[in-house]
């Protein structure tokens, strides 16, 4: 597993967006690149999985690994009520009602086509024996005692197991595993933000594919209402009075080139947006439309101290970016934003000769050395590498020796994954539903963002939609509220979504901003609570500039598009 | 599927390169879109995709032909890569018995990631190095009769064989998916980030 040459001139940890394009970036700029994560799939938090190894990542229960150990507090909703329970459910009626007249005829089929589920069952969990805590937690079985046991046991009494038809949804559900694509930590691109710009400008964007986010949804004095997206909007919307409207529009326009009118805000730089806007005599619903539905500013105390300056770059980074594809400001990635833009950027360094090697486990970076190159990275194998720079994200930062050890904070975000059966309003697949806080009784506000088949997060007929909150006592009841606003908890509601597996789970990522420890070493952290991946490019850009000053930041690659 | 906007090619075809490190990818590749072949320790360095349009009963098809980047050599190929790939070409050298066995991983890899139903053919190339040959013919088509898919030796260094391998693969791949397209509906084109120029002026409100 050990790669011939073991010096390079920088040597990146991590595999989340970042570090990918730092390592991105430096190869194309020439510098020999050793790229080493030690899981076995690319984007750490940013990562996007099949079904069953989300469930696998989110029930590890391996306190001692240094990723997987940030996942932790999981709770699995599986209702019974969902189409394939019931569908399960009626084949085993069906099944059942057979087997009367099978019985009859020669008997003893039901019992076959029972204990085939139950093979079929057993079969799958000897495949995948990390799909017990799994089993475990919804259908309440074990699959020692009960699935196996039941196994040996005779069924010719004809008695039906109660755990049966749900293992057997979940069975279901599970083996269309490959059709989901579903994000540990899910992302938006700003249609005219850095990124994209990036992308675009660089080439790395011809490996990617997005879809334009249909619309965004405030939840407001207990319903769920449209964010206008465009003058249009504003204008063709029935539940705004026309002086709202006027004054509205006339914020809009001034926030699109705030800089433009100091004169307007002069008096409130530094003090908060919110009273700004109520000095604009703008109502407490436009208030929470331009704060939460297009600032996306969602934490209950970033709402209090947002300063006038920091609120006016949040709103028109969102204005500047309507209007290019689709409805809204954003772009939706297909297969999750964060995986594959991480797994662009590693491309286009290995395309510029970057070595990767994943599923690597390091025990040791030394950056203290008096002689000899200023990085080494020791790998449990016994191999040293070393190098003139090092690039980490902060998951590596525990191997550095202890006087390097560093002053980080925990951030932490409770989320949610619900699959349900329908989606949340009808045509739009694509969307966000800002819950502020104290709407539906939660403390913090709530982000919930709906995908679909559309950008192959689940099959066609599913839909998948991920809740966050971040903030300080934020909660899984939190996600759990905002949850039960959105679908049905009584299956005879057949107007809202019903959700047939969710998951819900924290998220807690150390935090150290981005630190140098010294000339050669550098720690950066993920960005797990924003909606956007907009501060990547950003740091990427300033490390990139340390390590190879001069040279240009990710020119674009010649087209090789045409016949040659 | 793909259908070009322009007069240049009616199908777009993606394909990708699978295979062990040295197994001669990038040399098949290269001897197939610019007829060119050089004889090379380095591994893949710089090649992204590669592009060659073909005629196909009188159909213009516009291969994408795309390389691993040498991300095969620890076995970190992005699941990436494997997007909307239309057809691969699995590799080993017949003068490595190493990279014929692990035809099967590969083959677990691309069942995994891969989208179903892609298109497969075995390809064993530098059949060229008669003396240094350790998998035969029959190995190699015993292997792919497994699998149920076709199989060519190959040589990239003396042009045997190349043609047959891409334009067999591009015959099937038509077969499948354009001359029965009807049934399956596709996803909406979606957006992709060309190199064009980037505008910086917003179109929103009060513009």
């Amino acid at each position: 597993m050990t790669a011939d040459k073991t010096h390079f001139d920088v040597i990146v940890l991590g595999t989340g967006l970042t570090e990918s394009i730092v390592a991105g970036s430096l190869a194309r700029a020439g510098k020999s690149v050793l790229h080493i994560d030690r899981n076995e799939f690319y984007g750490e938090h940013l990562a996007s999985f099949d079904l069953i190894n989300l469930l696998k990542v989110t029930n590890h229960g391996k306190e001692e690994d240094p990723f997987l150990s940030c996942y932790d507090e999981v709770e699995l909703i599986f209702q019974s009520g969902g189409e394939e329970a019931k569908e399960a459910q009626m084949k085993e009626e069906v099944l059942k009602t057979n087997s009367v007249e099978a019985t009859a005829r020669d008997g003893g089929s039901d019992v076959e086509a029972k204990s085939d589920r139950k093979t079929e069952l057993a079969d799958f969990l000897r495949d995948y024996p990390d799909m017990d805590a799994v089993f475990k937690a919804t259908c309440g079985i074990d699959v020692e005692d009960t699935v196996l046991s039941h196994l040996t046991k005779s069924t010719a009494d004809g008695e039906s197991e109660p755990w049966m038809p749900k293992s057997w949804a979940l069975l279901e559900l599970l083996r269309t595993s490959r059709q989901y694509n579903l994000e540990l930590c899910p992302k938006l691109l700003y249609s005219r933000g850095g990124l994209v710009e990036l992308l675009a400008k660089s080439g790395v964007g011809r490996y990617l594919e997005f879809k334009a986010l249909d619309q965004i949804y405030l939840f407001w004095e207990g319903k769920v209402e449209q964010a206008p997206g465009s003058k249009e909007d504003v204008f063709g919307n029935q539940t705004v009075s026309l002086v709202d409207k006027r004054r509205l529009m006339k914020f809009l326009t001034f926030a699109m080139d705030y800089e433009e009118n100091e004169g307007l805000f002069d008096a409130f730089k530094g003090k908060p947006y919110q009273s700004f806007l109520q000095d604009q005599k703008l109502s407490p619903r436009l208030i929470a439309f331009i704060l939460n539905a297009t600032a996306l500013v969602v934490e209950r105390e970033t709402l209090v101290t947002l300063s006038t300056e920091e609120g006016l770059a949040l709103t028109q980074r969102h204005l500047r970016s309507l209007g290019r594809w689709g409805k809204t400001a954003f772009l939706v990635a297909l297969y999750g934003a964060g995986s594959e833009l991480s797994q662009a950027f590693c491309r286009l360094c290995a395309v510029y000769g970057g070595t990767y090697i994943l599923k690597y486990p390091l025990s040791h970076i030394s950056i203290s050395s008096e002689s000899g190159p200023p990085v080494s990275v020791a790998a449990d194998d016994g191999t040293v590498y070393t190098a003139s720079w090092v690039v980490t994200s902060s998951t590596y930062a525990k191997y550095f020796d202890p006087e390097h050890k560093l002053e980080a904070e925990s951030q932490t975000v409770w989320r949610g994954i619900a699959i349900l059966d329908q989606p949340l309003y009808g045509q739009s697949t694509l969307n966000v539903t800002v819950f502020p806080p104290e709407s539906i009784g939660n403390v913090q506000g709530v982000m919930a963002t709906q995908q679909s088949w559309d950008v192959s997060s689940c099959p066609k007929t599913k839909y998948v939609v991920h809740f966050q909150a971040s903030g300080p006592c934020c909660s899984r009841e939190d996600i759990r509220k905002a949850l039960v606003a959105l679908t049905n908890d009584a299956p005879a509601d057949a107007a809202k979504p019903t959700v047939l597996l969710a998951v819900l789970y924290r998220q807690t990522v150390r935090s150290c901003g981005t630190t140098w420890l010294n000339d050669s070493a550098v720690v950066c952290t993920p960005e797990t609570a924003t909606p956007d991946l907009e501060q990547a490019p950003t740091v990427a850009r300033s490390i990139f500039d340390r390590i190879a000053p001069g040279e240009e930041f990710l020119p674009s690659v010649p087209d090789q598009s045409e016949d040659m | 599927m793909a259908t070009s906007k322009s007069a240049s090619y009616d199908y777009l075809i993606k394909l990708l390169l699978i295979g062990d490190s040295g197994v001669g990818k990038s040399c098949l590749l290269l001897r197939f879109s610019d007829d060119s072949f050089t004889p090379s320790f380095i591994t893949t360095i710089g090649i992204d995709f590669k592009i060659r349009t073909i005629e196909l009963d009188g159909k213009r098809i516009k291969l994408q032909i795309w390389d691993t980047a040498g991300q095969e050599r620890f076995r970190t190929i992005t699941t990436a890569y494997y997007r909307g790939a239309m057809g691969i070409l699995l590799t080993y050298d017949v003068t490595d018995e190493r990279s014929f066995n692990n035809i099967r991983n590969w083959i677990r890899n691309i069942e995994q990631h891969a989208s179903e139903g892609v298109n497969k053919i075995l390809v064993g190339n530098k059949c060229d190095m008669l003396e240094k040959k350790v998998i035969s013919k029959e190995q190699g088509q015993a292997l792919a009769d497994e699998y149920g898919i076709k199989f060519l030796e190959t040589s990239a260094k003396s042009n045997i064989g190349v043609e047959e391998a891409f334009f067999t693969l591009a015959r099937d791949i038509k077969k499948r998916l354009i001359d029965t397209a009807s049934e399956k509906p596709e996803k909406a084109a979606g957006v992709t980030l060309n190199q064009e120029p980037v505008s910086k002026q917003g179109g929103c409100c009060g513009k």
